[in-house]
Order: C-alpha cells, then sequence, then structure tokens
C-alpha cells in the first residue's frame, strides 16, 4: 500500500491557543497517532463534507495531559501560537510578503489545473458512458434503461454530492463539493485563493519567543502516563463519564476496552461510585479501570510506574 | 421477569436514536467518510465493524493502515475557494489592526464590540443567519463575530486575510476618503495585506470569554458544532461574562388550573383532612376508605415543587458558565428566518466545562432555567392522561446544557418539572369507578414500567 505520509521531525511545535493545546499540521497528526500512541480530539469541520458531525477534520485538541506527555518525552515543544503569529504578521513585509503570496499562488494555480483536468475527466467519462449506454441501448430493449433520459446523467457525474448532505448544501452551500460545475466560474487563468491549514512548513519549525509553562495537568495524569507506557491509547472519557477512556490499539479499529478513573492513593472511594462505574462499564461491554498511584514507593525512574490498577466487573450472578 | 420486560420495551422503544448516538460516541473509521460524500450514499457505518483488539495478523494490521490513510487523505485537504460565492474578509481584530482605530465612527455605527471581521461580499446562503451591517453609511458593509468567521474559515467559505492600512478603502470606495484613494493609485499594486492561514484564524479569534474580539474555545466547539447540525445560531443576551446576567422578566400570566371533577366536588373535604397528622402513630389513619385519592392524600407528607411564572422567591442572577450563552433556531425554520427579527428561538444553550467545574449545584442550576421565559406544555399534544410522561418531559421550562470535555461534548436537557402535579392515584379511583378491567390492570402495568425506566 502506497503510504504518503510525510515525515517530521522532532521536536513537534504544539500551538498554545488561550490555555488550549492544539496540533493544525495533519502529517504531525499521523506522526504522533502512529508513533507515540497520541489520538487527541478532531474539533473541527471537515471542508469536503462539512453538514455532519460524524467525522471531524483539524484541528486536533490535546489534552493537556498528552501535551505533558510530549514534552516530557521531548518529542514536542510548546509554542504560544497568539504571540508567534503577531509577531510573524507584523513583520510580513516587503520580499518575505511576496515570497509567501508567490507560494499561495503557485498552489492555487496547482488547484486550478487540477480542478480543471477533473472536470475534463468527468465529462470524458460521461460521455463514453453515454456511448456505451447508446450502444446498449441499440441492442437491448429501451425498457431496460433507467427511467430518466440519458441527458440527465450529464450533471450527475461532476456532483460528488447527491447524499442526504445535498439537502443541506443546498440550503448552506455545498460548495468545494462539485468543483467541475463551478470551474467555469474562473474562466481565466487566475489562481484559485488559496486558505492554507498551517501558518509553517514541517522543515521550517518556529522560534519559541516565549516559551510557556509546562501544560498543567490533573491528578490523574499519573493514571494516564502509566496506561499510556504500557502501549494503551487514550481519549477523554465523560461520555463514560470516567477520565479515561482505553483502548487496546487504534481507535480508528478497536474498541475501547476499560473505563479509567483515577484516585489517590489514600483517597476513600464511595460503594456507591464502584457499583455505579462497573454497572455502566458492564452494560457497555467494557471494564471498569480504577487506579491510583502509590507516591511514596520506589521507581526505577519509569513514567507512572509506581501506580496500581484495579478491573471491576459486574458478576452475573 | 419484570426485568426482562423494562429491556425489552426499552429496546423497542427507541432503536433509531439508540444507534445514533452510540455511533458519535466512539472515534469512527476514515475510511467511511467517502461513504457519506459518495452520491450512491449517505450511508452510515455500522457498529461493530471495529475489532475488540489487536491480534497480529496482517490482514488485521492492512485495514488498519488503509483506515490510518484515509484519515490522513481526508485531513490533507486544503482549502481552496473554486467558488462563484467566493467571500473575502479582513480582520480588524485587537491583534492587528484594531477596528475602532482604524476605521471610520460612521462605518461601523450600530455593531458590537465583537463584530471585528469585515466581509467584502454577502454571497452565498450563510449570511441569511450570520453577519451584522453597520449603520449610518451609504455602502454598508457587513461585519461578521469571531465564531461565526472561524466557522467559515473551517468550511472553507470564507477567505480571511491580515489587512494593510489600505485594505478598507478597497472593500468600500468611498469618494470622501481623497488623500487613501491617491495614496493607493500611486502604488502599483495595491496592497491589500496577505491571507490568514486556519491556524492564524485560531490564534487570533479563541481566547478567553470576555476578552474582545474573541471567543473562548469551548464556546465555539459547541457552536461549530450545532452548526454542522444545521442550526441557526445567535448570541444570547447572558453572552458577556463581564456582565451581570440580565433576570427574566416575568410575564404576568393567568393560567387556570385542570380541575377533575372529583377533585372540584371533594378536594376541599380532602384537603383539610390531610393536615391532620398525629405526632407519633401511622400516617393513615385505620379505618375504612373506599378511594385511593382519600389514602394517597394523607400520605403526602413532603412539599412539592410547584412551576410558577412568577416565582415567589426568585433565584439569584445566573452566574458564568451557568448562563444561556447561544439561541437556537431549528432547521426547519430556516426559511422565514431573518436575523434581525429571529422569532423565538427554539432552543437556549448553556455551555459548562467539564474539567474546570464540577456538577451544578440546585441554586445554579434554579438560576439558569429562571433565565429562560416559561413555557408550559401547552396544547393538544400534552393533554390528557396518557400524556404525563411527555408533559414532565417537557416541563415548565427548559435549557439545554453542553458539557465539553476536551473537545467531546455532551448535550444535556435541564428542565424544570411538577412531578406534584401528575397525580397517578386520581386515575386508580377513576379507573376503579369505569368498572372494567382495563382501568386497572393494564393501566397501572403501562405506569409500572415507566417508573422503572426512570
Amino acid at each position: 500500500m502506497a503510504q504518503s505520509f510525510e515525515s517530521v521531525s522532532e521536536p513537534i511545535p504544539i500551538s498554545l491557543v488561550s490555555g488550549r493545546y492544539l496540533l493544525f499540521d495533519v502529517n504531525v497528526v499521523t506522526y504522533l497517532r502512529r508513533t507515540h500512541h497520541i489520538c487527541g480530539t478532531l474539533i473541527g469541520s471537515i471542508p469536503q463534507n462539512p453538514q455532519q458531525n460524524i467525522f471531524h477534520g483539524l484541528p486536533m485538541e490535546l489534552m493537556p495531559e498528552e501535551a505533558k506527555l510530549l514534552v516530557q518525552k521531548e518529542v514536542a515543544y510548546i509554542v504560544d501560537d497568539l504571540a508567534w503569529h503577531k509577531q510573524r504578521y507584523e513583520s510580513m513585509k516587503g520580499e518575505d510578503k511576496q515570497k509567501y503570496l508567490q507560494s499561495l499562488r503557485s498552489a492555487g494555480l496547482k488547484a486550478r489545473k487540477a480542478t480543471q483536468e477533473q472536470a475534463k475527466k468527468n465529462s470524458e467519462m460521461a460521455l463514453s458512458r453515454l456511448a456505451t449506454q447508446k450502444a446498449k441501448g441499440k441492442k437491448e430493449s429501451p425498457a431496460e434503461g433507467t427511467p430518466e433520459p440519458p441527458d440527465d446523467k450529464l450533471p450527475d457525474t461532476s456532483f460528488h454530492d447527491t447524499s442526504g448532505a445535498q439537502e443541506e448544501d443546498s440550503i448552506f452551500g455545498g460548495e468545494g463539493s462539485s468543483p467541475s460545475r463551478q470551474g467555469t466560474a474562473f474562466a481565466s487563468n487566475k489562481p484559485y485563493p488559496v486558505t492554507p491549514t498551517t501558518s509553517y512548513a514541517s522543515p521550517s519549525l518556529p522560534q519559541n519567543p516565549s516559551p510557556p509553562p509546562d501544560p498543567c495537568v490533573p491528578l490523574s495524569y499519573s493514571l494516564f502516563a502509566h496506561l499510556h507506557s504500557r502501549g494503551y491509547y487514550i481519549m477523554p472519557g465523560l461520555r463514560f463519564g470516567c477520565n479515561y477512556n482505553v483502548y487496546p490499539g487504534d481507535p480508528l479499529r478497536f474498541h475501547s476496552h476499560f473505563l479509567a478513573t483515577s484516585f489517590e492513593w489514600d483517597q476513600e472511594i464511595p460503594m456507591l461510585d464502584l457499583i455505579g462505574g462497573g454497572r455502566l462499564g458492564t452494560a457497555v461491554k467494557k471494564g471498569f479501570l480504577i487506579g491510583g498511584e502509590d507516591t511514596e514507593a520506589e521507581t526505577d525512574g519509569e513514567w507512572g510506574d509506581n501506580v496500581r490498577t484495579f478491573c471491576i466487573e459486574w458478576g452475573g450472578m | 421477569m419484570a426485568d426482562v420486560d423494562e429491556d425489552a420495551a426499552l429496546r423497542s422503544s427507541q432503536p433509531t436514536a439508540n444507534d445514533e448516538t452510540e455511533l458519535g460516541d466512539e472515534f469512527q473509521d476514515f475510511r467511511f467518510l467517502a461513504a457519506l460524500t459518495a452520491k450512491s450514499g449517505g450511508q452510515l457505518p455500522k457498529r461493530g465493524e471495529k475489532d475488540f483488539e489487536p491480534h497480529g495478523t496482517k490482514h488485521q494490521d492492512g485495514i488498519l493502515s488503509a483506515s490510518r490513510q484515509a484519515m490522513h487523505d481526508a485531513l490533507s485537504y486544503t482549502r481552496v475557494h473554486t467558488s462563484k460565492q467566493y467571500n473575502r474578509a479582513f480582520y480588524y481584530g485587537e491583534e492587528g489592526l484594531p477596528r475602532d482605530e482604524v476605521i471610520r465612527e460612521d462605518w461601523r455605527q450600530g455593531l458590537d464590540d465583537d463584530h471585528v471581521i469585515l466581509v467584502e461580499s454577502d454571497k452565498g446562503p450563510h449570511f441569511k443567519t450570520m453577519g451584522k451591517t453597520n449603520t449610518g453609511k451609504r455602502d454598508p458593509g457587513i461585519w461578521l463575530l469571531p465564531e461565526e468567521a472561524l466557522y467559515l474559515v473551517e468550511r472553507g467559505n470564507l477567505d480571511l486575510w491580515w489587512p494593510s492600512r489600505s485594505s478598507y478603502t478597497s472593500v468600500v470606495p468611498d469618494e470622501d476618503n481623497t488623500d487613501m484613494k491617491e495614496k493607493v493609485d500611486t502604488q502599483d499594486e495595491v496592497d491589500e495585506g496577505f491571507p490568514m492561514s486556519l491556524q492564524a484564524a485560531f490564534s487570533m479569534l479563541i481566547g478567553q470569554d470576555g476578552e474582545r474580539g474573541k471567543v473562548s474555545l469551548e464556546r465555539y466547539t459547541v457552536y461549530a458544532h450545532l452548526k454542522r447540525m444545521g442550526y441557526a445560531i445567535l448570541r444570547a443576551s447572558d453572552w458577556d461574562v463581564t456582565q451581570p446576567g440580565k433576570p427574566q422578566s416575568h410575564q404576568v400570566e393567568l393560567i387556570s388550573e385542570p380541575t377533575s371533577a372529583f377533585s372540584w366536588l371533594f378536594g376541599k373535604f380532602f384537603a383539610e383532612k390531610e393536615i391532620q397528622h398525629s405526632q407519633y402513630g401511622p400516617l393513615v389513619k385505620p379505618g375504612m376508605y373506599r378511594s385511593y385519592n382519600s389514602i394517597y392524600r394523607q400520605i403526602a407528607v413532603i412539599p412539592r415543587h410547584k412551576p410558577n411564572p412568577n416565582p415567589s422567591a426568585p433565584a439569584p442572577i445566573p452566574n458564568d458558565p451557568y448562563r444561556v450563552v447561544f439561541l437556537l433556531w431549528k432547521p426547519s425554520r430556516l426559511p422565514t428566518f431573518a436575523k434581525s427579527n429571529p422569532g423565538l428561538p427554539d432552543f437556549r444553550v448553556a455551555i459548562t466545562d467539564a474539567r474546570s467545574t464540577c456538577v451544578p449545584s440546585l441554586g445554579q442550576i434554579s438560576s439558569l432555567l429562571e433565565s429562560t421565559p416559561w413555557a408550559p406544555p401547552k396544547g393538544s399534544e400534552f393533554e390528557g392522561q396518557g400524556k404525563v410522561y411527555q408533559r414532565l418531559k417537557n416541563g415548565w421550562r427548559n435549557v439545554v446544557l453542553a458539557v465539553i470535555d476536551q473537545g467531546v461534548i455532551s448535550y444535556l436537557r435541564l428542565g424544570e418539572v411538577a412531578f406534584g402535579d401528575e397525580r397517578m392515584y386520581e386515575r386508580f379511583d377513576a379507573g376503579g369507578n369505569s368498572g372494567s378491567k382495563r382501568g386497572g390492570g393494564a393501566g397501572r402495568g403501562g405506569r409500572g414500567r415507566g417508573k422503572g425506566r426512570r
């Protein structure tokens, strides 16, 4: 299988925007997922199909725990995105600016070309299909064909989007999903305007103007680090009433196994919490996992080594 | 036995709703995104497509890498504006060229402080529900709030630019401003600034609540999520965290209490009787009873909450974060929607962060509910004995609470409910009077199941 991941060099910049940790570079997102088991949560729209909530797009929000873990492993560092952008945009003048505009222009031209080629291909395909249909129609009875006249088929090929989302699109404007139709809008050779996703390419990492402090994490961080060091994938767990949703492999492919809740070592746990968690976990076919860090235990320096975990299941007796 | 019944009833009653929520609960396989976009499709992935755990086979690895590749491909899309409805906008927020310094006063009349993005043109259907036009100028411009602009950029419908000093004159040509015009003319190419990336848009427009020209990430995430569902959304009057919430002006409304014939005849008689409880001994006095009503009235010792359009002891004004920040109109109302005169909203949304806040107290919930208008269950769909649960579910006031945990949103509906007004025991007597089997047996069975569910 052809893999088209661009290589990413560590350390990776994590954008800090008003106390939240965000990732905008798709290569970084893929790299962290494959190499470091960091999933994050996608919170943006997918411009190809913007009127749905099943699939989300960039940016990706990282939990503070994830950001801290990456910083601690020296895989990533935090960049104050607002300060960086302010500095960059205020100093963007002359040659620097021309270079930036030129790169966008060439991207726009490329996109234009690709769209035109696609449109050409689509119309060719539609024409050839028409031809075969006509040839078929001569041999077989016409009643077997589709009830609508073949001319109606023509625009159909250029619309990527005739699914349920189209109703929405007609209200909200589903541009971008049907490039060939709008391809004629710009008849001249002007490049398409482009909105880049990231502000810097991954090889040219931003200098950190003022390094922000390490991410502030909740007490459950030690449990997070422990589970992560054991190779689990971890997602936020509020939906299942726990701290973390723990997956045995990539959540793209696997169901979660555990609903993890962190407690302090000497903390008294109400019986109702155990029963409630255990029942909920059993009902959704997951294990209710509790864990805590023994702050007095000796460790070999490995992170989250002094954490003990227990799994509670509802015995169906 | 009863348990089995309950489960069956649950499953059969709302299978579709269950399926949908289950889908959203876990991370979806991006290979199915294509199915959404494909013209034949619209078919969503089914549950159980995923595996239990890795078992190290090549087959499984292959599927996983295909999924990852699909995700990568979907996310690596670049926003290219190929459409006829190309809209360009300029950012005039605090971080760049602040609006109030750069733009003349008569061009920004009638705007809110947070309207910091000026749109060149308002092509496309989005502007039916978004944006505000400044007043006091012949050639008015359209201004967007940060969440509106960011959502459109994210969707690929807006090209956001970082302005230069001369950008504005190119948007709104103005003869009076001659010196500006000359400056523009002397240059070979008009310096219009340059496009901002999605990342830059986030860094400039996301901030803390209360910062001028910004929106917090929690509020924005909820806004975008609801917007993707098709709702029309406007800010509520309690939006600004720096301002105290406004109390709801309680409208005076006369409500005629629905009285059954029974309580009309005997209500007074029993009401007087139920007060007399002896200090010791059973709640129900020994004796001969010919109706459930008289027994139940005697054992009702706990005072019940009664919803009131004008609460005698009003709750304090709502405080952050338990205050209404967004007003929602259903997609079905869009054809007649006008942003200047939107009418009564369908939902009111408050937003809270799961990590920094606790479960709200009763006081906070009451304050939040009392800041919403009185909306009792009225109309034919809520009348009659069989509609008890519809009435309770609707509530007398209601508000939607969005709880957000690191980008994962859960919506809760809070309602002010009058359990004390739904007198089940009155029906027991009515059933007995009609004398049929149906009244007693089946009726009670149904209620029993309902109780178990809640």
